[in-house]
C-alpha cells in the first residue's frame, strides 16, 4: 500500500486541453459535407463512435490498472482503475444517449433490444456496480482488491459489445472504424472521424489526469479521518478508574 | 425529413453530449475543490 501524497498546487492545462478538444471536434464535425444518404444526421456519428470508442478505452485501461494492483499491491493503480471507470461510464451513458437520439429519425424508435444496445447498457449498468462497489467499505485495501477483480473480470464486455454486430443479426450498423477491411467511407467523412476520436482521446488523458488527483486527494482526506477516529477511540476505550476509599 | 428538421436532431445531440461533459468536468472540479478545503481544514 503506497499512501497518496496530495500536490500542494493543482495543473491547470488538462482543464484548457478539454476546453480545446471540445473545440476541435464541434468545429470539425459541423463543417464536414453531410453524408449523402443520412444527411445531417450524419454529423451525430462524430461524437457518438468517439464516445463508444472511449468507453472501450477507459474499461481497457481499468482492466489493465486493476491487474496491475493484484499484481504491485500498490494503491495508486487503484486509483488510476478507478478514474478511468468514471469516465468510462460517463462515455458509456453518451454513447448510450447519443445513439437513442441518432436512432430517433433514422430506425423511427429511441431504443430496440438489439444485441449492441442492449450489450452496451449491460455494460454500462456492470460499471456502475463496480462504481458502487467501491462505496461499500473505508478500507482501502479491501476497497481496491474487491474492485481489481471485478475490474479484471467486467472487462470481458468490451469485446462482446465490440463484436456483437458480428455475432449476431442486429439493426445497428457494423463496426465503422476498427473492422478488419478497414473504414469504408469518404474520405473527408473519415478524417472527420479520426480528429474528433483523437481530440476525444486526448480529453480522456486530461480528464484521467484530474480525476486522479480528485482519487488521490479522497484517499488523502479518508486515511486522515481514519487516523483521527483512531485517536478518538483510543482514548475513549482507556480503562475506566474508579477511586477507593474516598467516599 | 426536411435538412432543418435534420439539424434539430444534431443540435440535440450535441447539446446532450456538450451538457453531459460540462457537468461532468465541473463535477471533478467541484470535488477536488471541496476534498482540498477539507485537507486545509485538517478534517
Amino acid at each position: 500500500m503506497t499512501d497518496p501524497t496530495p500536490t500542494s498546487t493543482s495543473t491547470t492545462w488538462p482543464w484548457i486541453v478539454m476546453a480545446v478538444a471540445g473545440l476541435v471536434t464541434f468545429v470539425a464535425s459541423m463543417t464536414v459535407s453531410p453524408d449523402a444518404v443520412q444527411g445531417q444526421l450524419s454529423r451525430i456519428m462524430y461524437v457518438h463512435v468517439p464516445s463508444a470508442w472511449l468507453a472501450y478505452l477507459a474499461f481497457i485501461v481499468t482492466m489493465a490498472a486493476s491487474a496491475m494492483y493484484l499484481w504491485k499491491r500498490d494503491l495508486k493503480w487503484d486509483r488510476r482503475a478507478a478514474a478511468s471507470a468514471e469516465i468510462g461510464v460517463v462515455f458509456t451513458g453518451m454513447a448510450l444517449g447519443l445513439g437513442m437520439i441518432w436512432a430517433k429519425p433514422t430506425w423511427g424508435v429511441w431504443w430496440t433490444w438489439d444485441a449492441r444496445l442492449t450489450l452496451t447498457s449491460i455494460m454500462f449498468f456492470i460499471y456502475l456496480g463496480y462504481l458502487a462497489l467501491r462505496r461499500t467499505t473505508d478500507d482501502l485495501d479491501v476497497r481496491a482488491r474487491r474492485a481489481a477483480i471485478l475490474g479484471v473480470l467486467a472487462v470481458v464486455q468490451v469485446p462482446l459489445v465490440h463484436f456483437s454486430v458480428e455475432w449476431w443479426r442486429t439493426l445497428h450498423q457494423p463496426a465503422t472504424l476498427l473492422r478488419p477491411e478497414g473504414p469504408e467511407m469518404a474520405t473527408s467523412m473519415l478524417v472527420t472521424l479520426l480528429i474528433a476520436v483523437m481530440a476525444f482521446t486526448v480529453m480522456y488523458v486530461a480528464m484521467m489526469f484530474k480525476r486522479i488527483e480528485l482519487a488521490r486527494l479522497e484517499d488523502a482526506v479518508l486515511i486522515a479521518e481514519q487516523a483521527s477516529d483512531g485517536a478518538v477511540a483510543g482514548a475513549a476505550v482507556t480503562t475506566p478508574t474508579i477511586g477507593r476509599g474516598t467516599a | 425529413m426536411t435538412s432543418a428538421e435534420q439539424w434539430n436532431w444534431v443540435l440535440l445531440a450535441y447539446g446532450f453530449a456538450y451538457v453531459v461533459l460540462v457537468l461532468f468536468v465541473v463535477s471533478i472540479g467541484v470535488r477536488i475543490s471541496r476534498v482540498r478545503a477539507r485537507l486545509g481544514d485538517g478534517s
